[in-house]
């Protein structure tokens, strides 16, 4: 009895080993398997691809922006628009993986789950159709003229993207022989600063400042403008040393004062300032066509003094130009922020539809009074204000300045603005990065003259 | 994806479920045999859940011999049918005659419906009863002495 | 707890099986372009598998669940190596049946030849004869020289090895092997010895699997059988000690436990096998790429010990999960069968026998998924090989006849109490 007790012992020994075996096959499966499977030396992630002749990318006015050329069993992957589209649609290549649209929306691309009759024949993949506008995205291009930084156009009512921009870029048809420069490149032409690129947002921040301001009902106070923001150790003064003395609010928001802003911001308190922030998506993950970094507050514990810095959009806050553009466009939309989308379409081959965008509601940032209130504020910036350069004849503008201190280097010019005023059909923000000079002077005429051209379509 | 590949991953779920009933059906069929095999072993149940019938005078005459003792481990169907725990092939005990079984430290007997019937100390039992040690259990006639 | 007498129905799992069998062999061929030779291999799957079941069932030839549990995992294998190259599916087929004839032939020797307790020296001998054909005649494949071909059949003698290995072991541990040998040296120290010598004809050999499943069961039987555990902990201690040294000094062992570490960081040379292991389990998720839509060509040697990671990339990790589970059943009916022998040899070797079915298992699939570091040995029943196939399925009829013997004898018990 004694051995059958000890084979029993091992019997138990066995089937312990045995379940760590059926348990550690599933913990691979669950935990490891993504990372395993995406190794480059997976052989089997270019199997699909050699099955199938990779889907076309599209503009919205139907340019086409990326084909799949076949020769024999080699594909290439052309972009026709060369750089232009470098940072949106990224690139598909054999040794470097793929980026951007390109790898989010691989499945459609390759048109996995499509069932083809032909046994043996290229299936073609699906096609996508972006919302960018070729056109726009091109004198986007040309606007930014080489200089670092980042333009994105959206529409405020669906939250389509309208153009996006971003500088330094790279060819992805020739990313191949390009990317050992590329990747020593100082500037990162890899980032795609539109979506990826944190920036301090400076004063164009106000707008949420002052929608915290209208929720705390204090839209009607004046304050005698000394032109420093003194506290503690903190000591903030407004833009050129200006002093602007006895002043509303309005007028503290057109002509950008850092005293106001700071002394609301300290006054409503941290809670406050971080609360506003939150409902405009700071500090929320977006879920976007391509990668996107998280516009955040990056403090572990936030004082009434950092709300001060937070609220003239300086200090630990750092956003996406993408995610500046979407705070302007929330206040164009009535408050309410739309979410943002790159793919307006996925069609077959044939041109049959297979999946449509619908735009959605991303957050009801505030309501419509508080945001008529901003709007009107922001007005008044474009009428005679810092953003008087963002005028367009017979159309009201609406916008606001920003130029964002850094800690190493010159200041980032700012600008968002939409138009026209009362149905806006563009809301443009533009980052000018380290370019040392005011936002109503460099990146406000920018935003003008995209708008102008949008709107004369 | 071709006709085939869409099939065959249709497929690699029909298997996976196939194979796992195929496992859940053995498993099954092994947890009834280790069942009805725990009846015979000592080992798998505790002391009290253990009993015996031993053969006793009768009124009837077997026709073939009798153990000398039945031994009961936790529960015993008595009857001719060779299924049974306790087989007694008579004209006069039912297929499946009845059963005895225990149950929270007694011991319990009840008829099956068999033809013949079955009674404690000379009693036909009508539903459940409760066994003493030493009682008379007779099925179809054939007495039995409940030890326990 | 009211008698409720359920007739045990064999059938149904069988005709799983069978509807496994039809719709995996179907499949592939559409998928081999309508070769005829994959329905044959089919039909002959099923074929052998019908008549095996049915001669072992009417034969009341013991348990009747293995041999279910056995075709399940001889059926994957045989759909994955028809899949992989059709030709291994066909000459699988040829071993099994050749294994199915050796399985009858070792069921009926075993039961009726009642004296195999008494010869530990044959099995010793005709072990070392083995091993030193193996040397001196042997082909090394992936580093270990373990083949021996004689004309254009090639087979493994440890695979066999193994079976005499353990019916050595298991004349000592039965306790029918009492008489010192040369009159001095007590069994005791004597199969303590023969294991020492048959390890070290392996490690001349480079057959590392090999060694850790002889050492294995040894471990475990002097566990379960010798009251004295000073002998196991001193094994212990002298296994310790020579894998210390063997991964100092041996660079054999050295590379595989770096490999098991870090296979990513030489992944085109060294860390190649595992990682396109890896890469095709990973690939598999939860249920499988499906039969024939998968590339487990990238495998080396897929076929033979690789061929886990083929069946986790077509079939998914709950594929691989019931293979694990098949497997485990299988162990668990044959130590059950160990557990309700009365004659102490029967119960030695079907202890040992199951030890290595279970030990193989754990260490090929545990070494394929790089849970432990790899030993390249075969998974029984799935893999191709004709050796693995027919000590296999030898194996499992001493086993078998192990299980009838216990049953009759039961039986007969029962009915004169």
């Amino acid at each position: 009895m004694n051995i059958n007790k000890r084979i029993i012992r091992v019997l138990v020994a066995i089937a312990l080993l045995f379940l760590a075996l059926a348990s550690y096959l599933l913990w691979f499966n669950m935990f490891r398997a993504d990372e395993v499977y995406t190794n480059s030396y997976n052989q089997r992630q270019w199997e699909s691809e050699r099955r199938v002749k990779r889907g076309n990318i599209y503009s919205s006015d139907g340019v086409l922006l990326a084909e799949t050329k076949v020769d024999g069993d080699f594909r290439i992957r052309n972009y026709p628009r060369g750089r232009l589209y470098s940072h949106v649609i990224g690139y598909s290549s054999q040794v470097y993986g793929k980026t951007q649209l390109e790898m989010s929306h691989d499945s459609d691309l390759i048109g996995k789950g499509n069932i083809s009759i032909s046994l043996n024949d290229l299936a073609p993949g699906n096609d996508l159709h972006l919302t960018i506008l070729d056109d726009l995205q091109e004198y986007a291009y040309d606007q930014l003229d080489g200089r670092n930084g980042a333009i994105v156009a959206i529409e405020p009512t669906t939250g389509q993207i309208l153009a996006m921009v971003s500088l330094p870029d790279f060819d992805p048809n020739t990313i191949e022989q390009d990317w050992v420069d590329i990747m020593e490149n100082k500037n990162s032409p890899f980032l795609a600063r539109a979506t990826q690129g944190l920036y301090p947002p400076g004063s164009t921040y106000k707008i949420v400042t002052s929608a915290a301001v209208y929720e705390n009902g204090r839209t009607t106070e004046t304050f005698d403008d000394p032109g420093v923001f003194k506290q503690g150790d903190v000591e903030v003064s407004n833009y050129g040393g200006e002093v602007f003395g006895n002043i509303d609010i309005k007028t503290a928001f057109e002509e950008s004062s850092n005293y106001v802003f700071c002394t609301l911001g300290y006054e409503m308190g941290a809670e406050s300032v971080k609360s506003e922030a939150e409902k405009f998506g700071v500090n929320k993950s977006l879920d976007f066509d391509i990668p996107v970094s998280k516009s955040e507050i990056q403090y572990d514990h936030m004082t009434d003094l950092d709300g001060a810095l937070v609220s003239i959009g300086q200090g630990g806050l750092v956003m996406t130009p993408l995610h500046v553009a979407m705070m302007g466009a929330a206040i164009a939309n009535g408050g309410r922020m739309m979410k943002p989308y790159l793919v307006e379409m996925v069609t077959t081959d044939s041109g049959t539809i297979i999946g449509q965008t619908r735009p959605s509601v991303l957050y009801d940032s505030v309501g419509q009074a508080c945001a008529a209130y901003v709007e009107d504020m922001m007005i008044g910036v474009v009428e005679d204000g810092t953003g008087t350069t963002a005028q367009i004849d017979g159309i009201t503008v609406a916008g606001k300045t920003g130029t964002a201190e850094t800690e190493s280097g010159e200041d980032h010019a700012w600008f968002v603005g939409y138009a026209p005023a009362d149905n806006p059909t563009i809301c443009v923000a533009v980052v000018l990065e380290n370019n040392g000079t005011p936002g109503g002077r460099t990146a406000a005429p920018i935003a003008r003259n995209i708008m102008r051209r949008f709107l004369s379509r | 994806m071709t006709i085939y590949s869409f099939i065959s991953t249709i497929l690699s779920y029909v298997f996976t479920v196939i194979i796992y009933v195929f496992i859940l059906f053995v498993i099954r069929l092994i947890y009834l045999d280790v069942k009805k095999m725990s009846r015979f072993e000592t080992s798998g149940i505790e002391d009290e859940a253990c009993a015996s019938l031993r053969p006793a005078k009768s009124k009837v005459e077997p026709t073939k011999p009798l153990a000398r003792r039945y031994n009961i481990y936790g529960e015993a169907v008595i009857g001719r049918s060779p299924e049974c725990d306790i087989v007694i092939n008579e004209r006069f005990v039912s297929q499946k005659h009845a059963i005895i079984w225990y149950e929270q430290g007694e011991w319990y007997l009840e008829d099956l419906g068999s033809r013949n019937g079955t009674a404690v100390n000379g009693k036909r039992i009508q539903s459940e009863v409760i066994l003493d040690t030493e009682d008379v259990v007779s099925i179809g006639g054939l007495n039995f002495v409940f030890e326990i | 707890m009211k008698g409720r007498l359920t007739s045990v129905n064999y059938r149904k799992p069988a005709y799983l099986l069978v509807l496994l069998d039809i719709l995996g062999f179907t499949l592939l061929f559409t998928a081999k372009e309508y070769n005829l030779n994959v329905l044959y291999t089919g039909a002959a799957v099923l074929v052998l598998f019908l008549i095996m079941y049915t001669v072992l069932v009417a034969g009341r030839m013991g348990d009747k669940f293995i041999m279910l549990m056995v075709f399940m995992l001889i059926s994957i294998g045989v759909l994955l190596l028809c899949r992989i190259d059709l030709s291994y599916g066909f000459r699988q087929i040829i071993w099994i049946l050749a294994g199915g004839a050796v399985f009858f032939i070792a069921y009926v020797v075993y039961y009726n030849v009642k004296i195999w307790n008494s010869f530990w020296y044959l099995y010793f001998i005709a072990g070392t004869v083995l091993f030193v054909i193996t040397l001196v005649f042997g082909d090394t494949v992936n580093g270990s020289r373990n083949w021996v071909s004689v004309k254009s059949l090639s087979f493994q003698p440890s695979e066999i090895i193994k079976i005499l290995f353990i019916m050595c072991l298991a004349c000592y541990c039965s306790g029918s092997w009492s008489k010192p040998v040369f009159g001095k040296v007590s069994p005791k120290w004597a199969s303590l010895i023969i294991t020492y010598i048959f390890v070290g004809f392996l490690v001349l050999q480079r057959d590392w699997g090999t060694i850790l499943v002889m050492f294995s069961i040894y471990l475990l039987m002097i566990y379960v059988y010798e009251p004295d555990k000073k002998l196991l902990l001193m094994n212990i201690g002298v296994l310790a000690v020579i894998g210390f040294l063997g991964y100092k000094f041996l660079y054999h062992i050295q590379v595989r436990i770096a490999n098991w570490l870090d296979p990513w960081s030489d992944i085109s040379n060294r860390g190649y096998q595992i990682a396109q292991s890896l890469f095709a389990i990973a690939s598999g998720g939860y249920f499988g790429r499906g039969l024939g839509n998968g590339s487990p060509y990238y495998i080396p040697e897929v076929h033979s010990d690789f061929i886990f990671a083929a069946v986790c990339e077509e079939m998914g990790v709950f594929g691989g999960v019931a293979v694990i589970m098949l497997f485990f059943l299988i162990a668990y009916r044959c130590f059950k069968i160990s557990i309700m022998a009365s004659d102490p040899f029967d119960k030695a070797v079907s202890f040992g026998v199951t030890v290595m079915f279970a030990l193989q298992t754990f260490i090929i699939i545990g070494g394929v998924t790089k849970m432990i570091p790899l030993t390249g040995i075969t998974l029984p029943f799935v893999s191709y090989g004709g050796t693995s196939i027919v000590v296999s399925f030898a194996s499992l009829g001493i086993i078998q006849a192990i299980s009838a013997k216990t049953e009759r004898k039961e039986a007969a018990d029962n009915e004169y109490q």
